[in-house]
């Protein structure tokens, strides 16, 4: 007999103890990143030794090489110039010479035959010296003999000397050589492993929202509602599953009872026509008004499943897309600078960032507007159809100019998704857990800025810069397929909101002590700091400092990491301090100090060192007070509903923080060229801290005032 | 298409997984193609050093390098003792080649690129560069004045590194596709134990509605939904009074229609 579960299974456990879907989820995603592991490791375990064993036999032909020349060189100096072989002078500098250029090579050592006398030995560990007389092959060794010797490969070469019979060359190399080449690229094996152990989460919980914990709450509301006599439910089926199985045969049952319904109706009034007693007619009619009260509610409603977290995926891959570049753009801009003595590089390398962002920033009120019109989908589709020429446009460049205008594209493209993900959350959630809803989005950003760059790093590293935003493009096309399949054309009926407060509006904020504070002494700081010193400054100061791209990448990654990390700990950081600002404050704070730190680089062992802490203090403080932010411009903009409208207030807020997006890489630039790195980011953490501690007391003086306004006379 | 959760969730895993096993592969191939041509730069660095340091030693010696006796013969031998080297060349220090493997270069010019190479490596004491068929490795002459009297540049076949690299993502590409192939499997067949229970779950829902749909109401399925699912009891319950009324209904008009024919 098979179980049948509660259609109101959608936690940890059912009633009965059954793992619920979010059980399931847990033993899938374990599964999969177990089958990532196991997977990777036969494949690495299957390439390293295939790799080991064709690279070997190059390392032997080096070994000869130097074998057969050093061997021709003794014998020269034994017969040609007639020194005995224990006379020779300055055999272990000439050896140590030969190591030091040579690093594959481990050991090179002069044997006379006879007595086995060890006569010169370098890169030998004394301790394995007197082992390697007691190990010698016998005499008359072939040229390039090869043995195992103590974890070396030991090559013998005899000298070809009429004076002296018996003398060999031993080269030696390690036999873990190959082997420990080869384990370089463990690091960035990781990498993919982490990244893809992170897709592979965030698409088994999208997948988890959209087949199975959606719909099972759809289910249960539509049984609720029919066991209420409401029947007027039926599915959308998107997909064939299980569950579309099930809301198929539910959807047949509906219509099945409507059909019956519908006969009874039309028989009804052929009766009620027929009859020639009126009296006969009433009570046929009054049958039908009874059943017609039970059955004939009303609309059909069509149920589909969405949720906010279904623009997950696609925003996270959209944001992959974008961060790919993260490691080097500010490299590739300088690439492209022109010659031109009037602009100094800096402001060249700073400027494709800045222009992105004035695109975006133009393009977000234009895409609010549209995505009320035509739906968030749409608006996401357009931006995705922007930026994906613009990635394209990157690969072809030939001019600086080029590379602006097609990142600019992106720029647009990338206002206009980010726009349209915003509007999608606001549409999904209820109004009071918004800013619950709009750490998706930021558990997107940061899910992207971990993924992003170190991948980026290293695809640039193989492929080259250009070539990596066709990767981009490539990901941000399947972003945009996702939307296309999985979101719907739905359009929420709002209430039309204008999208930039009008002059009136504007004066109004500027007079709002905590409106300013919050957007220009907290957010304008905040994200200043983003773009001048994360996306700017730290990747030109690490490639200052020597760091590979593909560190460079690790390093910025854990900005994202941080982020990531702090985001489910902030209920946790909310019990500590309650207020919103409050944890604005701490965000602000923390990634303020982050950058001051530059200046004990020292302390911290060192400019690449310190940085890492500096990109870790960011990302820590702005996970802090990313949700916080939304909650003190919504309780600002609860203030101003009547005045200046709710939205107009956000989406002034959002202005403020884009024109700091915008302003940071020229900040950046300007004091780079004054000061250099290292003080850049030590001034801008410092102007950061003076901007936090102005907002605190402004935003503490403005609740003290709003707590005087709500109690008159309670402090007196 | 009807796809139950199982195939799809391992379309997912599979894809992904793909995805990262495909970018490995990639970074695989191209370390093995970086190491591979270290260490054949290596090699041919040292056979550079090693004639820098035959030339040297007679430049130091106030020989001029236009001069050097035999330079030919002992470019011949090396040449010789090594199949994969192309052609050695000495020039001076524009670019006129002096001696050669290749007796017709002697007295060309050679590329641009290898001076610039040499000019832009000077701290170091090689160079080296991977040409369309050849790669090249080479390194600045020095008399003992440390005045720059010329470079030499070893020339090796490119197609034993080109050979090795195709043969290696062969072999790679048929490794990378079987443990595809097997992530595929075992994504499959652990997502179908894993969603078994979850899929008997949503078949017992699909035939209680079924019951329900054909007015079985003593129905295994939906006996067991009875017990599991209030809502689906309630709403099943519902439906079953919902049908009666009908039925009821149906049969009072019915009643009234041969009461007004009588």
């Amino acid at each position: 007999m098979s179980r049948l579960p509660s259609p109101s299974m959608v936690s940890g456990t059912t009633k009965t103890g059954q793992p619920g879907p979010r059980g399931i989820l847990g033993k899938l995603v374990c599964f999969a990143l177990a089958l990532l592991l196991v997977g990777q490791a036969v494949l690495g375990w299957l390439f390293l030794k295939d790799f080991e064993e064709e690279l070997k036999p190059q390392l032997n032909q080096k070994a000869i090489a130097v074998g057969q020349s050093l061997a021709g060189q003794v014998g020269y100096a034994i017969d040609g110039i007639g020194i005995p072989v224990d006379r020779l002078v300055g055999m272990d500098e000439f050896f140590d010479d030969i190591l030091v250029l040579n690093q594959d090579i481990e050991y090179l050592a002069l044997v006379r035959s006879p007595d086995n006398r060890l006569l010169y030995v370098r890169g030998l560990p004394d301790s394995l010296v007197e082992n390697m007389r007691s190990n010698l092959p016998e005499e008359g060794a072939e040229p390039g003999r090869e043995r195992e010797f103590e974890g070396y490969i030991d090559l013998a070469f005899p000298v070809a000397a009429a004076g002296e019979a018996g003398v060999v060359l031993h080269v030696g190399v390690g036999a873990n050589y190959v082997h420990n080449r080869l384990l370089e690229i463990l690091f960035e094996v990781l990498t993919v492993i982490v990244v893809t152990g992170l897709l592979i989460l965030e698409f088994l919980l999208f997948f988890f929202a959209m087949h199975i914990s959606e719909p099972a709450r759809h289910f249960q509301s539509a049984l609720k509602e029919g066991a209420q006599g409401n029947f007027s439910n039926r599915f959308t089926i998107q997909v064939m599953d299980e569950f579309g199985a099930v809301f198929s045969r539910f959807n047949l049952l509906m219509r099945d009872l409507a059909r019956r319904y519908e006969d009874f109706s039309f028989e009804a009034q052929e009766i009620k026509n027929a009859q020639i007693d009126e009296k006969l007619a009433l009570k046929v009619q009054g049958v039908h008004d009874r059943m017609e009260k039970k059955f004939n509610a009303g609309k059909i409603l069509n149920l589909r499943a969405r949720t906010a977290a279904q623009i997950r995926v696609p925003l996270l891959l959209f944001f992959f897309a974008e961060e790919l570049s993260r490691s080097f753009l500010p490299l590739l801009a300088a690439r492209h600078a022109p010659n031109d003595p009037g602009i100094p590089v800096e402001m060249l390398m700073g400027l494709p960032i800045t222009l992105f962002m004035v695109a975006a920033m133009v393009c977000t009120p234009f895409g609010r507007g549209l995505a009320d019109r035509i739906g968030p989908r749409r608006v996401f589709l357009v931006g995705a159809g922007l930026t994906v020429p613009g990635f394209i446009g990157v690969f072809f460049t030939q001019t600086y100019y080029d590379f602006v205008v097609w990142r600019m594209l992106s720029g647009a493209g990338f206002g206009l998704m980010l726009i349209a993900s915003q509007t999608w959350v606001e549409d999904h959630v209820q109004e009071r857990h918004r800013a619950t809803g709009m750490s998706t989005v930021a558990g997107s950003v940061f899910a992207g800025l971990f993924c992003g760059p170190p991948l980026g790093a290293i695809i640039a590293g193989r492929i080259g810069f250009e070539a990596t935003f066709l990767v981009g493009a490539a990901v941000a096309a399947v972003s945009g397929l996702i939307v296309f399949y999985m979101l719907d054309d739905h359009v929420e009926k709002r209430r039309p909101t204008r999208a930039l407060p009008d002059l009136q509006g504007w004066l109004t904020l500027l007079t709002d002590a905590r409106f300013v504070a919050a957007s220009f002494l907290a957010a304008f700081p905040s994200r200043l700091l983003l773009t001048g010193v994360l996306f700017f400054l730290a990747p030109l100061y690490l490639d200052e400092l020597g760091n590979r791209p593909s560190t460079i990448g690790w390093i910025i990654m854990l900005y994202g990491l941080a982020g990531l990390a702090i985001l489910p700990v902030s209920a946790r950081i909310a019990d500590w301090f309650p207020a919103p600002g409050q944890r604005v404050a701490l965000g602000a704070a923390i990634s303020g100090t982050g950058c001051v730190l530059t200046f004990l680089e020292p302390v911290f062992g060192g400019a690449t060192a310190t940085m890492t802490l500096t990109i870790l203090f960011l990302g820590i403080g702005h996970g802090i007070m990313f949700s916080p932010a939304l909650a003190v411009t919504q309780v600002i903009g609860e203030k101003h509903r009547d005045t200046v409208g709710q939205s107009s207030v956000i989406t002034a807020f959002r202005m403020v923080e884009q024109l700091g997006l915008i302003v940071g890489p020229v900040v950046s630039a300007v004091l780079v060229i004054c000061l250099g790195f290292s003080k850049t980011i030590v001034v801008i953490g410092g102007i950061v801290l003076v901007c936090t501690v102005l907002y605190g007391l402004i935003s503490y003086n403005a609740r003290c005032h709003a707590a005087r306004t709500r109690q008159p006379g309670s402090l007196s | 298409m009807k796809l139950g959760f199982a195939p799809r969730i391992a379309m997912v895993i599979t894809l992904i997984l793909g995805c990262g096993i495909a970018t490995t592969a990639m970074l695989s191939i191209h370390k093995y193609e970086s190491t591979l041509f270290d260490f054949l730069t290596s090699r041919f660095e040292f056979v550079v050093n090693d004639i820098r340091q035959e030339i040297e030693t007679q430049l130091d010696l106030g020989i001029f390098l236009a001069d050097i006796q035999d330079e030919s013969t002992v470019l011949d031998e090396i040449m010789v003792a090594d199949e994969q080297i192309l052609s050695i060349e000495v020039f001076d220090p524009d670019g006129i080649v002096l001696f050669s493997t290749d007796p017709s270069f002697i007295g060309d010019l050679v590329t641009e690129k290898w001076l610039d190479a040499g000019q832009d490596n000077q701290s170091r004491q090689v160079w080296s560069m991977l040409e369309v068929d050849a790669g090249v490795v080479g390194a600045l002459l020095h008399n003992n004045l440390g005045q720059h009297a010329g470079s030499l540049a070893l020339r090796y076949s490119r197609a034993f590194l080109d050979d090795s690299v195709a043969d290696q993502s062969t072999r790679l590409l048929a490794i990378t596709v079987a443990v595809w192939l097997g992530v595929t499997l075992v994504s499959v067949v652990g997502a179908v134990l894993l969603l078994r229970a979850r899929h008997r779950h949503q078949e017992g829902l699909r035939s209680a509605i079924d019951e329900i749909m054909d007015d079985c109401r003593d129905g295994e399925a939906l006996a067991v939904a009875k017990t599991g699912s209030p809502e689906l009891a309630a709403f099943a319950e519902n439906i079953f009074v919902s049908n009666d009324e009908i039925h009821a209904a149906m049969e009072e008009i019915r009643k009234l229609d041969e009461e007004g024919s009588k």
